[in-house]
């Protein structure tokens, strides 16, 4: 058969709502036996009219409870009734009942009082809590539920974003941390190199003074006249311009030799190693500086003798 | 809403009337006495009826709680048409009828009453919001056909209405109530989303 024509009739919804005839019921019912997209439709219909009859949710009358458990539990034992007291070991309890049905009138609503409160202290105790009850098919209970997962994706997006931050920040603090760590160990490594040229009583120390193209500028040599070697440091020279390069003169028998480039942050410069040195000078150059044969072509900014 | 419910799986409760543990009724009424009285009520249109209803509805599950098969519907589907039926079977009983006659005013002014005194609570501001959605002639189908228990041949006899209308307009009630669900869920969805992010 055409299952979806069927469910679009109408039929199922009438069902559920109650108003079809005893025959078209029972047709109902057989064909969701038959045919599953029937059975589902039907379960979808009564959810969505339940959810819409739950909107008219009233709590009745405080007595009623009290006065139908009276009327199921004060009723002649019937057989599987006794059966489940006897089972349940409850049947001292099935007698106090109905002993105490003649006193119904005299002692009346303390007794259906005293024995609603033992009752309503019992099922949270020993009713599991696995799953969830019918009426939470309310309205409330699915704007609840909406409000849930919003609250669910709100928060998942907050901490998302706030945990991407924080990986962020921390990428960056590691990076800045090794930098620092790195820098401060180079500082460390030329401290201590010129801690221990400073120490070392073979190096001579020799100030090369400013020039007039820059009386200001300074530099300072470690001359090691044992190993011939020179380091030069505390430079105070103007920044040089681009393609310009400082370069380190030696003055050897009177004539400029090449001694090496500065680079621009020139510290402690491991310099070319010279015999018999008389002077030292520094000259502002082309990049990549003069040879010996040329000799010094830029302005003089230091010198200093030996 | 009623104070206290206990959670508690179907399964569970089925099995707790099917053995007769007062247990299993002290849940079952906790958790569904408000959803019947409420059905009830509007169809008796009487408390002290609808709580005389309620009485026979409750003896009836928890005598025929065999009956009830767990393939066919869930146990609130079952207990609903229970309560219902019963509530119908009176409005058509006689007893009924004549006792409408003598009391018809005075029921449906104390009836009046209390339906305005309930507005202010929450879920009274729901049902109205429900309610005022749904299309007038929808509504007008549940009503008769949920409320009053007509069958559709009577609708479509006493108000003239052609069958095919009937039923389309149930199924077309339906279908309107599933999307206003719906969009109940995602308004509040995208309305909370809006003010977090």
């Amino acid at each position: 058969m055409n299952t979806k024509e069927y469910i679009e009739s109408g039929i199922i919804e009438s069902y559920v709502l109650g108003a079809t005839t005893v025959g078209e019921s029972a047709e109902v019912e057989q064909l969701a036996l038959e045919y599953p997209e029937i059975q589902t439709e039907i379960e979808s219909v009564s959810n969505t009219f339940e959810s819409y009859v739950l909107q008219f949710e009233k709590e009745p009358p405080a007595f009623l409870k009290d006065k139908i458990k009276a009327k199921l539990f004060s009723e002649p034992i019937s057989a599987d009734r006794f059966q489940a007291a006897v089972h349940g070991g409850q049947a001292t309890v099935a007698n106090e009942q109905l002993a105490g049905d003649s006193n119904q009138l005299p002692v009346g609503g303390e007794m259906f009082a005293t024995n609603s409160k033992q009752i309503d202290e019992n099922p949270r105790e020993i009713v599991s809590l696995n799953g969830a009850s019918a009426p939470q098919r309310s309205i409330f209970s699915m704007a609840a539920s909406w409000v849930l997962l919003a609250l669910s994706i709100g928060g998942n997006v907050w901490f998302f974003s706030n945990w991407k931050n924080s990986e962020e920040k921390l990428v960056a603090l590691e990076t800045q941390n090794q930098v620092l760590a790195q820098e401060g160990k180079a500082l460390k490594a030329s401290y201590q190199e010129e801690v221990a040229i400073l120490q070392n009583p073979d190096f001579k120390v020799i100030t090369l003074a400013g020039q007039p193209v820059y009386p200001t500028a300074k530099a300072l040599i470690y001359f090691d006249k044992n190993k011939k070697e020179v380091y030069l440091s505390a430079l105070k020279l103007p920044k040089a311009p681009t393609g310009k390069q400082y370069q380190l003169w030696a003055f050897v028998n009177g004539k400029p030799v090449d001694a090496g480039l500065i680079d621009e942050n020139g510290n402690v410069l491991k310099m070319k190693s010279f015999d018999k040195v008389e002077a030292f000078a520094i000259s502002l150059e082309e990049t990549g500086g003069s040879t010996t044969e040329a000799g010094p072509k830029g302005a003089v900014y230091v010198v200093g003798a030996v | 809403m009623s104070k206290r419910k206990t959670i508690i799986a179907e399964e569970a409760l089925v099995s707790l009337l099917q053995s007769k543990d007062e247990r299993g009724f002290t849940i079952l009424y906790d958790n569904y006495s408000s959803a019947l009285y409420g059905v009830v009520l509007k169809i008796v249109r009487s408390e002290e009826i609808a709580a005389d209803v309620m009485q026979d509805a409750f003896v009836k599950i928890w005598k025929n709680i065999e009956a009830y098969n767990r393939t066919k519907g869930t146990l609130f589907t079952w207990i609903l048409n229970v309560a219902r039926n019963t509530a119908i079977d009176r409005i058509r009983s006689q007893e009924f009828q004549n006792s409408q006659r003598n009391q018809d005013l005075d029921t449906s002014i104390n009836f009046i009453d209390n339906q305005g005194s309930s507005q202010f609570d929450i879920d009274a501001i729901g049902i109205k919001k429900v309610v005022e959605n749904l299309r007038p002639e929808y509504q007008q189908m549940i009503e008769l056909l949920y409320f009053q228990g007509y069958t559709q041949a009577e609708v479509a006899d006493e108000f003239g209405i052609p069958l095919g209308t009937v039923k389309t307009r149930v199924k077309a009630a339906i279908v309107q109530l599933r999307q206003y669900f719906v969009e109940f869920g995602m308004v509040f969805l995208t309305g909370f989303l809006a003010t977090i992010i």
